[in-house]
């Protein structure tokens, strides 16, 4: 019996795809040049304004790259622009074979993307660049991504950026120590990248200011020497504490834990 | 990078794309020297200075040439055209079209440019102005075009409108110009009005905000209505209404066209509003009253006028409220005016000549007005009829106005219900003859379509029965077949109820020829042959079945009705011999001979008058019951003897109007002369004696004496008082049997509800009076079949099983 053909759907698509990534490496077809440096890409208008509006734009207006079939790019990177087509025929790219470190190879990705408006590489690139990250904050790559973020890519793409600054706020007492010795190069970058140093800085004081807002109470179990942190607002109907150590269970409003605030100087014991 | 030195290449570029040189620019260069400049954070500055670019250049360059398009000429002309106006049309024409032109030039300029600018600016657009907020530069540029040009004055003067006004001008003028006939380049107003359709008042981008609506629309609109407002006053003075309706229609399409093809299809319904307005719906009346109009137009017979007119007012409103009023005004005037003329028909013989006037001459005058009446409705049904399937589209309110309008007409017709039952009465006794079955079809047809509208269909039912069964009893109907057709389809349209006693009537007749013919063998079986026998035909009828005045003979006073008519022995005979026959078959009944209903042949020898020089001569004579009674007391009387009226009497027993009617017809009536009467005069008289008239000489052999006024005819007063006293009686049974089925089955009510459920229920046979029905639910009370409920808050009522 013949195959139905949602059983082929599946295989037709895989088919359609081959056909297109296979268009990119035979260079059949093309009815674009897109040149960089001394490199040239064959590619198909068809393909590429499909993924990217700076190329519907190109090709389509009344200036020259319309009428020549030719467009020039400058000031990027060859490999990234490669990766960038890659990606356009192939709906992903590889990061391990380029000569620059992924971190920051990554983050010119994002850039790429988003000078040429190429749809959703921009994500794809944010969560290799994941992958990368944490193993490589004490390192100059890792410096020098940042600082390409801050400077080509727009502020409103905050995956990128919050992907750095998490990793920064775990690692911000090593990488801002004392005597500036241990990571020159990242202080030199930060000392630079103003922008970069604000959300560092509006983020630890954050934490600080959760971490000022905490009062001490103390346990409400007759005798019971315990005493704990708490944020806990007036708005807060019901704040639940079970003692861990006399195992009292308390239930209180605000109002009624201000009977228990106290002064304590020693060893916080409990935090909540 | 240095601003100053990128935004110079930009500009540059600009520049060229705005004089169309842009083929030899790159768009990557362009957009690589915007997107540095953005990712530099001096995306705001990128933004003003391009907005400034493009004020610039609107303010300078497209403002010039667009100004250069309004010569001082053509803005004097727009402005006075609103005034006085008449300036050369042609030259003003010209010029605004070349104003038109070049303001649509600009605008498609600007478009081209700023979407190409757009592109290369495509990274602002989305970064920085989506992260500001701002309106996309394409956006911004567009207000600018409105501020820089649209809101500019020609040569910087205030008082004249400013471009975006003088714009309305040069559009409203060509479309002045266009109703008054003119061709005009629709292609060239259309890009203008897109342009208006493309810009928004303010930099609130939304729907209402558009520049054609806040700007152009709202002028279009006003002018248009005070165009047609002045064309209605031109065409009410100076067309008649079909050629209004006419050129009304037309200016509906030619609006629906423009709007099409010359502004935009949302202004169709507005525009149609305007001309509806001005032209339909302040004018209908005006137009419908007028000279020319719906009146004028159903003398006249104009179906296509009146189609218009309808066509017109459903336009603006589904009721058709003003034709409708028309309409209805119209055929109850002429409904009116058709009982008006029943009326003076009826009344021809003036009240002072009455007395001299046969009385049956003055009664069948009447009869033949009020059958010209029903003739008359129904022409004026078909005329009305006919306009509503060929003029109103079988439109379903302006039906209901015309049957409505033709009830109240009819109805107000107190005679109506009598003379519908004569117009059928005559056409079973006359009309029928000669005629195809479908022509009586369509006869009997007209006549259910005529009760339809008849409100007392128990005052008609009433007539229809007196009517019927003097035609049953005395032959005249010429087709039973159609009386049953006549029959069926007043069951159809009435109902069981209706038709029952009707049906019965005809039921007695086939009966009664059973009888007969059974009488006939029954005496043939008794052996007695006797040559001199008298032959029977019978017709029994039931009492209830049939119309009291055909069963009784309405005695002057109930002494006499007590009284039984003598009948000679002979005649008692066959009377007894018929009862017994007829108490065998049927046991229990009562039968009651009606002297006055049956008619005698009678064979007549008159002797030889040699005075005369008369043989001697025999007639057969056709008589009623009672003349036979009559003759055969001259039968005993020697030659010369006579007998008075009251002798006469004595001897019969006939109540003496009976009496009187039948001695006019022997004894009055010229050509039937068998009596003579003294004295010699008309009425007849107490006193008065009779003899038998020897010398009487007829040209026939047999002779039929008809009794004075026998026909159906139109009633008179005292046989109406006593029909309406009648009709009182079994309405107001009706209504008992109503309220005590309705409370049988409700038990308790209040009396408002059972009002109105009784009037529900008895709508189909006659609409009742609210009094006569309180009247009847007191005696309901009274007789213990109700009882009022105590302390309940409105008055209502209790079944008492």
């Amino acid at each position: 019996m013949a195959p139905n053909y949602e059983s082929t759907r599946a295989d037709g698509i895989a088919t359609l795809l081959t056909g297109i990534s296979g268009l990119l490496k035979s260079e059949k077809f093309t009815d674009l040049e897109v040149r960089l440096g001394d490199r040239v890409w064959n590619v198909h208008k068809s393909i590429v304004c499909a993924r990217s509006e700076f190329f519907v734009k190109a090709c389509n207006g009344e200036f020259r790259e319309g009428k020549e079939g030719i467009v020039e790019l400058h000031d990027d990177e060859p490999d990234v622009i490669d990766k960038m087509f890659h990606y356009m025929y192939n709906n992903e790219y590889d990061d391990a074979d380029t000569e620059t470190v992924p971190v920051l190879f990554n983050v010119r990705i994002v850039a790429a993307a988003e000078k040429y408006f190429v749809d959703h590489l921009a994500l794809l690139a944010v969560s290799k660049l994941d992958y990368y990250v944490e193993d490589s904050w004490a390192t100059r790559p890792f410096a020098d991504g940042i600082e390409e973020t801050y400077t080509t890519t727009a502020d409103t793409d905050r995956q990128l950026r919050d992907a750095f600054l998490e990793v920064v706020d775990r690692h911000a007492d090593e990488l801002f120590d004392k005597d500036s010795t241990r990571y020159p190069h990242f202080q030199a970058m930060a000392a630079k990248t103003v922008s970069f140093s604000m959300e560092v800085a509006a983020r630890l004081a954050k934490a600080e200011g959760i971490r000022r807002s905490r009062v001490t109470y103390r346990c409400p179990g007759a005798n019971c020497p315990m005493v704990f942190r708490s944020t806990m607002k007036e708005a807060d109907t019901s704040v639940v504490r079970k003692c861990g150590k006399c195992g009292l269970d308390s239930n209180y409003s605000w109002d009624k834990w201000q009977q228990f605030r106290t002064i304590f100087d020693g060893t916080v014991i409990e935090t909540a | 990078m240095d601003f100053e030195q990128t935004w110079a290449i930009l500009a540059s570029a600009f520049t060229q794309i705005h004089e169309k040189q842009a083929s030899k620019l790159s768009f990557e260069e362009l957009y690589r020297n915007a997107y540095k400049i953005v990712l530099k954070k001096k995306g705001d500055e990128l933004y003003l200075r391009v907005a400034e670019f493009e004020r610039d250049w609107l303010s300078s360059e497209i403002e010039r040439r667009i100004h250069k398009e309004l010569p001082p000429q053509l803005m004097n002309a727009l402005q006075g055209r609103s005034s006085a106006g008449s300036v050369g049309d042609d030259q003003v024409r010209t010029q605004g079209e070349r104003f038109l032109r070049q303001l649509k030039l600009a605008w498609e300029d600007h478009q081209t440019c700023m979407s190409m600018l757009t592109d290369v600016l495509m990274y602002m657009d989305r970064v920085y102005c989506a992260d500001t907020r701002r309106p996309s530069i394409f956006t911004t540029a567009m207000s600018l075009f409105r501020d820089c040009i649209l809101r500019s004055h020609v040569r910087g003067d205030d008082s004249w409108p400013d471009i975006c006004g003088t714009l309305n001008h040069v559009i409203l003028d060509q479309i002045r110009m266009e109703r008054d006939g003119d061709f005009i380049d629709k292609h060239l107003i259309k890009a203008n009005v897109y342009m208006l359709e493309g810009l928004y008042d303010s930099h609130h981008e939304v729907e209402e905000e558009k520049l054609y609506l806040t700007s152009f629309e709202y002028e279009f609109l006003a002018s248009s209505a005070e165009f047609y407002r002045a064309l209605g006053d031109r065409l009410l003075k100076e067309s008649d209404a079909g050629q209004y309706c006419r050129e009304t229609r037309k200016r509906i399409d030619e609006e629906n066209d423009r709007c099409r093809s010359t502004l935009l299809e949302s202004t169709t319904p507005k525009i149609q509003k305007v001309v509806e307005d001005e032209l339909i719906r302040y004018r209908m009346k005006d137009l419908i009253e007028s000279e020319s109009g719906v009146r004028f137009m159903i003398t006249n017979e104009r179906h296509d006028d009146l189609a218009l007119v309808f066509d017109l007012e459903a336009r603006v409103d589904p009721r058709k409220p003003e034709l409708t009023k028309a309409l209805q005004k119209i055929i109850l005037e002429m409904g009116t005016n058709l009982n008006d003329a029943a009326q003076l028909g009826a009344a021809a013989e003036a009240p002072e000549d009455r007395a001299k006037a046969p009385a049956d001459k003055l009664v069948n005058q009447q009869t033949v007005a009020a059958l010209k009446w029903v003739e008359d409705v129904l022409e004026l049904k078909d005329k009305f009829d006919a306009m509503w399937k060929q003029s109103f589209q079988s439109d379903q309110t302006i039906h209901t106005a015309i049957m409505r309008s033709s009830a109240e007409f009819i109805n107000s017709h107190p005679r109506c219900a009598e003379y519908m039952s004569l117009f059928i009465d005559d056409n079973m006794k006359k009309g029928i003859k000669g005629k195809t079955e479908l022509e009586i079809e369509a006869l009997l047809n007209k006549a259910i379509v005529l009760l339809r509208y008849v409100q007392e269909k128990d005052v008609f039912e009433l007539y229809y029965k007196k009517h019927l069964g003097k035609r049953l009893l005395m032959g005249r109907s010429l087709s039973i077949d159609v009386e049953k057709q006549m029959i069926f389809r007043m069951k159809m349209e009435l109902g069981n109820n209706f038709t029952a006693k009707l049906e019965g009537m005809f039921k007695d007749m086939t009966l009664s020829e059973e009888l007969t013919a059974g009488y006939k063998g029954y005496v043939a079986r008794l052996g007695d042959a006797d040559p001199r026998r008298i032959d029977l035909a019978i017709n029994v009828l039931t009492s209830m079945t049939w119309p009291v005045e055909t069963t009784n003979s309405a005695p002057d006073d109930a002494r006499e009705s007590r009284l039984k008519t003598i009948y000679p022995p002979a005649m008692e005979r066959i009377r007894q011999g018929f009862e017994n026959y007829y108490k065998e078959k049927y046991s229990g009944r009562m039968l009651d001979w009606k002297g006055n209903m049956g008619t005698v042949d009678v064979k007549v020898t008159f002797p030889k008058v040699p005075s005369k020089g008369f043989k001697e001569r025999r007639h057969e004579l056709n008589v009623s019951t009672y003349a036979m009674l009559i003759l055969l007391l001259f039968n005993d009387l020697p030659s010369g003897a006579s007998l008075s009226l009251e002798e006469i009497q004595a001897r019969t027993n006939i109540p003496t109007n009976e009496l009187v009617r039948n001695l006019q017809s022997l004894a009055v009536a010229p050509k039937t002369r068998i009596l003579l009467k003294e004295p010699m005069s008309k009425d007849v008289k107490d006193t008065d004696k009779f003899f038998f008239n020897e010398g009487f000489m007829g040209k026939f052999h047999k002779v039929k004496i008809g009794i004075v006024s026998a026909g159906n005819r139109i009633e008179n007063d005292r046989e109406r008082v006593e029909t309406e006293k009648k009709n009182n009686d079994s309405r107001g049974y009706a209504i008992e049997a109503a309220v005590v089925r309705i409370m049988k089955q409700r038990k308790e009510l209040s009396h408002q509800q059972l009002v109105t459920e009784t009037i529900t229920q008895l709508n189909s046979q006659f609409k009742p009076d609210v009094n006569m029905i309180k009247k009847r639910i007191e005696s309901l009370i009274e007789r213990e079949y109700l009882e009022r409920i105590e302390d309940s808050p409105s008055s209502s009522y209790r079944y008492l099983a």
